[in-house]
């Protein structure tokens, strides 16, 4: 290999890896790629100039200092943040210290390898899209790392990819998925993303009603629900500061114990886990592989660490209650309430005087609450101190929050233990992928009170304004929804439509690549009729999906034409094969006379039909007129029709 | 380590046999992954094991399209060699010590263009990298005098991607003359005066000058009649330029004392021929296994039968 | 077009057996091109210039070189006029129209240079006169094979002032043995008669040059140029000039045929003539026509 084309293939390695790092700025510390993007620049740098390497034992000292500086960040160089920033910046390092050939070649696998890292933290369709980039790029950088014409190698690269592409499809398919992991992976502390935040605050506006975002997708087996049967529980907030609600995440051992014998849904949710916790239909009664029912009617992941989207089926049945049974501490504990909101606690044991029966007292609540002439908006004002008493009393606007918060309180200040629950309800219908899809703006709150050894569901939302539940946020809003430039209007039929196809296909994608697991691959198999997911079957498939796929390639690869080539030039090639077929001794190098002459063994007709096409081939071709395209198409049609019996082998 | 490499190597020049042209099928064509195709299927394994704990299913892609690269890479590099034809071209013989240069004629079947690279089975220096049909001229070291047969030939590509190498082993019916290392001796040359004829007209003041074809009308008396005895036909020997220093050179093996080692002989015979050649002499060269008169400004016979002088493979 | 296909039939009356080469030469002199033809003596070298001088009607002259002839032998030299005393510049040989070399390479460089010299500029100086050559003005030098003794074998930048070089080969021996009852052939020649004019011919040598070449058919030159320029061939490949006397000759080849356009075929028919003596084969030994014809045979038309 030259040493101009080195340098050009280390260009291409070195640009490859700065592409294939740019995304974790998003997900890490943003001076680690920083740090690793100068690393890749100094390294072009001396390329450029022709400068030598650095001293290994600077570069050792160099590195050390991020290094030091990324523990004292992270106070871990392992897990996913710790071991990827790590990793980030030993490859850079690595980059400075190569120099041949083999090197180069180092560095370009360490950049297939680090292409991995951004999937980690994202596996949205940019996620892809951008793994795309970075193996096209990573690619290049092989082609040219192996001597490939430069001005041909993208061809090259693009062509390569193409043909591997569904080498990979049968490989994804058919090798087999683990249905957990192999190590549980250190804990991390993760920021808030999108859904649900950690705590609840009354007074502020809630930040997760104005996004139409997606968050997760529920796909029922057999028949479905009614909206207003879909409350989705993600959290629950027991802790009341006055202020602000939160989760004391208690953890008793606690059954789930139903109310009732009804026929549960069956239903399959992708999601991101919000806090920990998975969403899941009230009330929950069976948690499939890989997820686990716990205390408080909570779901969450077998590896509760993992905060990667997940797929997993549930059994629910669609009730408003559910028995648990609570000893006196924990009645206590649900009943605990700060000093503030005095009118509120007033209100509470006010009621609880006139109505002894905790069934009858949930009641009167009720329809206090809904006598107090609240109106439901998503812009009320901003409360400070006894929110509850300025929401119920001074302000009477709300929404969910509010609500589901005034309604605990004044519940607990009336003796019955309750808590808030958090999480969505309702949910789109999609009509062509039999999915719902649930949103950012479906988050809803509502409050638990604990009657009669059942948990019961009261959402005080839907007393004050019962459309919100039975037909969505958006109908709700439907009005006032101009006046909110952060909700954003109604969006019009043809917008629909384009938005429920964009759902499908982001829908599929979570459905058949990102969530497709041993699971999915468990039911491919038997839709195709391969059975259970043994060892065996997958070699059978593996072995019959490769031979599907690699048959037809191994034929393009092998005699397929490469290359651009002019309508003479397939003229001329398919004359040749179709001569050669008919087992004539042809040569590239014969000309049309020298064909003609070869045809003598062919049947006469053959040789008539074969003069006639040479002379159009050679009036085309080199006659003073030249033709048209029309006219070689003509020949083309011609000569591939044109087919002579073989010469035999035995007179 | 050493040792199974040597005896694969030997296993191979064994079981490689020597054709005159050859046209390259499966049977012939080896595929193994190279150096960095091995580490990519690490990498591919590792992104692999990652992506089954961390339940990423994108990395599953990236990890399975390393392999299907793979796979495919297999194919390419496949055909790189596939219907490769060989055959060796004519190879001017040498002195010992020069280089010889064996000629490789490469023909493919299509005009697709194809990246291969060419060296000797033995030696790791790549002595062409073939993108079109043709001929390839292929350096060789040429120490020792005697006959030299073109070695095996190590045919392999890595194109596209430098992940799979496809190779093949190849030894094409080519052979050449090694000529003596020519060894410049001090020893005066017996020049040869020829018979009683020649010398008359030596006397009339011309010097030989060398043979031509005899035409009508010529003195009989410059018929080389040695020459037509040998080949029964007529040369005349020529007189005419008087630039011509040269005579009959004389040159015999047992000129040597006879501890003179066998091959110093020859090169100092050779230096001999060398030099009368360049003189423009005419030369008798005696060998035990037999006489060779040398005509003027040909040296060639001279030199072909001090090569095959007790005939030796100059391989090894 | 009539007058040439008689000449040509005339030629091939004459000329036993060798179609193909009476009608490279033929073509050579229609391209405007000096002919140059290698053989060993007695198979007809000289009978094939003299008949085509006869049948083009073209004025002839014949010098034998030699090793002591001199420059002025050919070309002509000042001739001391006692009487008018001054020097009058007596044209030599060169100032035919087709002038026979015989034997080329026996003269010595200097008398070589100076008639090529004279093909290539179309004009003779001596003493400070230009003398132009007449028109159309051709050379048919013969030269004995390489090797025999006493001869000053062209160097390769003079043998490129030949558009092609052929060589007859011994007759088939049909033609030979008629050849052998046929009489002396020298009578048949004076019975030849001139089929065209000076001036026909050169008509038909700018009808020749006016041929179409279509870029196809460039191409092929041009894939064929680049497949000598294989270093492990020859020494040099073939030079632009080269390809343009290439497609010259073809050119002419197809008039022959009487085509309007030139084929892939005529420039394989005049391929190996018209490059085999430019090219030098880098191994000792090897033969360029060989090459050449595989060349031909690798070289796909499209």
């Amino acid at each position: 290999m030259l040493a101009d084309e080195l340098r050009l293939a280390s260009f291409a390695v070195l640009a490859a890896l700065a592409l294939v790092a740019l995304p974790l700025f998003l997900h890490l510390p943003g001076w680690v790629p920083l740090v690793f993007a100068l690393l890749l620049a100094w390294r072009a740098t001396l390329v450029w100039q022709r400068r030598p390497l650095p001293r290994r034992l600077w570069l050792m000292l160099g590195l050390l200092l991020p290094v030091a500086a990324l523990w004292l960040n992270l106070r871990t160089l392992v897990g996913r943040e710790g071991g990827v920033a790590f990793l980030l910046l030993l490859v850079g390092g690595k980059a400075l210290e190569t120099a041949s050939l083999r090197d180069w070649r180092v560095l370009l696998a360490l950049g297939f390898f680090l292409a991995a890292t951004p999937l980690l933290f994202d596996q949205s369709p940019l996620s892809a899209l951008w793994l795309l980039l970075s193996l096209f790029a990573l690619t290049w950088a092989m082609v040219l790392l192996s001597g490939e014409d430069a001005r041909l190698s993208p061809a090259v690269t693009a062509r390569a990819l193409l043909l591997s592409f569904p080498l990979m499809v049968v490989l994804f398919v058919v090798m087999p998925r683990l249905p957990g992991p192999l190590w549980s992976m250190p804990t991390e502390q993760q920021g808030a993303t999108t859904g649900l935040a950690d705590s609840m605050s009354p007074g502020a506006i809630g930040k997760m009603i104005p996004s139409r975002e997606p968050v997760f997708t529920a796909e029922f087996r057999g028949s479905q629900p009614r909206v207003s049967q879909l409350y989705w529980r993600v959290m629950v907030f027991d802790q009341f500061d006055g202020t602000r609600w939160t989760a004391a995440n208690l953890a008793l051992p606690r059954g789930v114990a139903l109310s009732g014998e009804a026929q549960p849904l069956r239903y399959d949710v992708v999601a991101e886990p919000f806090q920990g916790y998975l969403p899941m239909l009230e009330q929950g009664v069976e948690a499939g592989e890989g997820v686990v029912l716990g205390y408080q009617q909570k779901l969450r992941r077998v590896d509760a660490a993992n905060i990667a989207r997940l797929r997993y089926s549930v059994q629910s049945v669609a009730s408003s209650q559910y028995r648990d049974a609570l000893d006196e501490r924990e009645q206590a504990f649900y009943l605990q309430l700060p000093a503030d909101n005095p009118r509120t606690i007033q209100a509470g044991q006010a009621l609880a005087g006139r109505h002894p029966q905790p069934a009858a007292r949930l009641q009167a609540l009720q329809l206090w609450l809904a006598e107090q002439g609240l109106r439901y908006t998503l812009s009320p004002p901003t409360l400070a101190d006894n929110v509850v008493d300025g929401f119920l009393f001074d302000s009477r606007q709300g929404f969910c929050e509010h609500f589901s918060s005034a309604f605990t309180v004044l519940a607990r200040a009336a003796g019955l233990p309750a808590r808030v629950v958090v999480g969505f309800q309702g949910g789109e219908f999609n009509t062509q992928g039999r999915f719902w899809q649930i949103r950012s703006s479906d988050a809803h709150a509502w409050s638990e009170v604990w009657v009669d050894g059942s948990w019961r569901r009261v959402d005080a939302t839907a007393l004050v304004a019962p459309q919100r539940v039975d037909a969505g946020i958006d109908n709700t809003l439907g009005e006032v929804a101009p006046r909110m430039p952060l909700v954003g209007g109604r969006p019009p039929g043809w917008a629909q439509w384009v938005g429920q196809q964009w759902q499908l296909a982001n829908f599929s994608w979570q459905r058949w690549v990102v969530g497709y697991d041993a699971a999915s691959q468990q039911n491919l198999f038997q839709k195709l009729g391969l059975g259970e997911v043994s060892a065996a079957n997958v070699v059978k498939a593996l072995l019959g999906g490769m031979a599907l796929v690699l048959l037809p390639l191994a034929a393009y690869v092998l005699h397929g034409r490469r290359g651009r080539r002019s309508m003479a030039q397939r003229v001329w090639q398919v004359l040749g094969q179709r001569l050669r077929g008919a087992g004539l001794p042809i040569t590239p190098g014969d000309t049309a006379a020298e064909l003609q002459a070869h045809a003598a063994r062919l049947a006469e007709a053959d040789q008539q039909a074969l003069a006639a096409l040479l002379q159009q081939w050679q009036r085309l071709q080199y006659g003073p007129q030249g033709g048209d395209a029309a006219a070689w198409r003509h020949l083309w049609r011609q000569v591939r029709a044109f087919r002579p019996a073989k010469v035999g082998r035995k007179r | 380590m050493w040792r199974w490499r040597k005896a694969l190597q030997q296993w191979v020049l064994r079981h490689t046999p020597r054709e005159a042209q050859t046209r390259l099928t499966q049977r012939r064509i080896y595929l193994l992954p190279t150096r960095f195709g091995s580490m990519m299927l690490l990498v591919a394994l590792a992104v692999w094991i990652g992506a089954l704990n961390y339940a990423v299913s994108l990395a599953y892609v990236l990890s399975f399209w390393i392999v299907a690269l793979m796979l495919l890479s297999v194919l390419l590099a496949y055909r790189q060699l596939a219907g490769l034809q060989l055959q060796a071209g004519a190879a001017a013989n040498v002195f010992a010590g020069d280089e010889a240069r064996f000629l490789l004629q490469l023909q493919w079947p299509d005009t697709q263009p194809r990246r291969l690279r060419v060296r000797w089975y033995e030696a790791d220096t790549v002595l062409a990298e073939c993108t079109t049909p043709g001929d390839y001229a292929l350096p060789l070291a040429a120490p020792y005098r005697g006959q030299l047969a073109m070695p095996v030939l190590r045919l392999w590509s890595e194109a596209p991607l430098g992940l799979v190498r496809a190779f093949c082993h190849v030894r094409l019916q080519a052979a050449l003359w090694v000529y003596p290392q020519p060894l410049a001796d001090p020893r005066e040359l017996a020049w040869h005066g020829g018979d009683g004829e020649s010398a008359a007209i030596e006397a009339g003041g011309d010097d030989f000058a060398g043979l031509a074809p005899w035409q009508a009308g010529q003195s009989l008396h410059r018929i080389a009649w040695r020459v037509y005895a040998r080949r029964g036909s007529l040369a005349a020997r020529e007189f005419a330029s008087p630039a011509a220093a040269g005579g009959l050179a004389s040159l015999s093996w047992d000129d040597y004392a006879a501890n003179v080692p066998p091959e110093q002989r020859l090169s100092h015979l050779c230096w001999h021929v060398l030099q009368a050649s360049r003189a423009g002499a005419g030369l008798l060269l005696r060998l035990p296994q037999g006489e060779y008169c040398v005509e003027a400004g040909d040296s060639e016979p001279a030199l072909l039968a001090l090569a095959r002088f007790g005939v030796r493979d100059a391989g090894g | 077009m009539q007058s040439i296909t008689f000449a040509y039939r005339q030629l091939n009356a004459l000329i036993l057996g060798k179609p193909q080469q009476t009608r490279l030469a033929l073509a050579c002199l229609l391209a405007g091109g000096h002919l140059l033809i290698e053989d060993v003596p007695g198979v007809g070298k000289t009978t094939l210039a003299h008949s085509l001088a006869a049948v083009l009607g073209l004025d002839y002259r014949r010098v034998q070189f030699t090793s002591d002839l001199l420059p002025a032998d050919v070309l002509g030299g000042s001739v001391f006029l006692p009487g008018e005393g001054r020097f009058e510049f007596r044209p030599g040989p060169v100032f035919a129209q087709l002038l026979l070399a015989d034997e080329i390479n026996r003269a010595s460089p200097k008398v070589q240079s100076a008639l090529l010299e004279a093909m290539e500029e179309q004009q003779v100086s001596a003493d400070g006169v230009t003398h132009a050559l007449p028109e159309p003005f051709f050379v048919i030098a013969t030269q004995n094979p390489d090797g025999q003794r006493g001869t000053f074998p062209l160097p390769e930048s003079q043998l490129d002032r030949f558009l092609m070089r052929i060589s007859l080969g011994y007759p088939p021996a049909d033609a030979e043995l008629k050849l052998l009852q046929g009489g002396d052939r020298r009578q048949v020649m004076h019975k030849l008669t001139a089929a065209l004019s000076a001036t026909d011919l050169l008509q038909l040598q700018q009808q020749a040059a006016s041929l179409h070449v279509s870029p196809a058919l460039a191409g092929y030159v041009l894939a064929l140029l680049q497949a000598t320029r294989q270093p492990e061939l020859f020494l040099h490949g073939l030079s632009p000039r080269a390809g343009l006397a290439l497609l010259a000759a073809a050119r002419a080849w197809a008039l022959l045929d009487g085509r309007d356009h030139v084929l892939p075929e005529d420039i394989k028919a005049v391929f190996v003539p018209v490059a085999a003596h430019r090219l030098t084969p880098r191994l000792p030994g090897s033969d360029s026509s060989a090459l050449l014809l595989r060349i031909l045979g690798n070289v796909a038309l499209a």
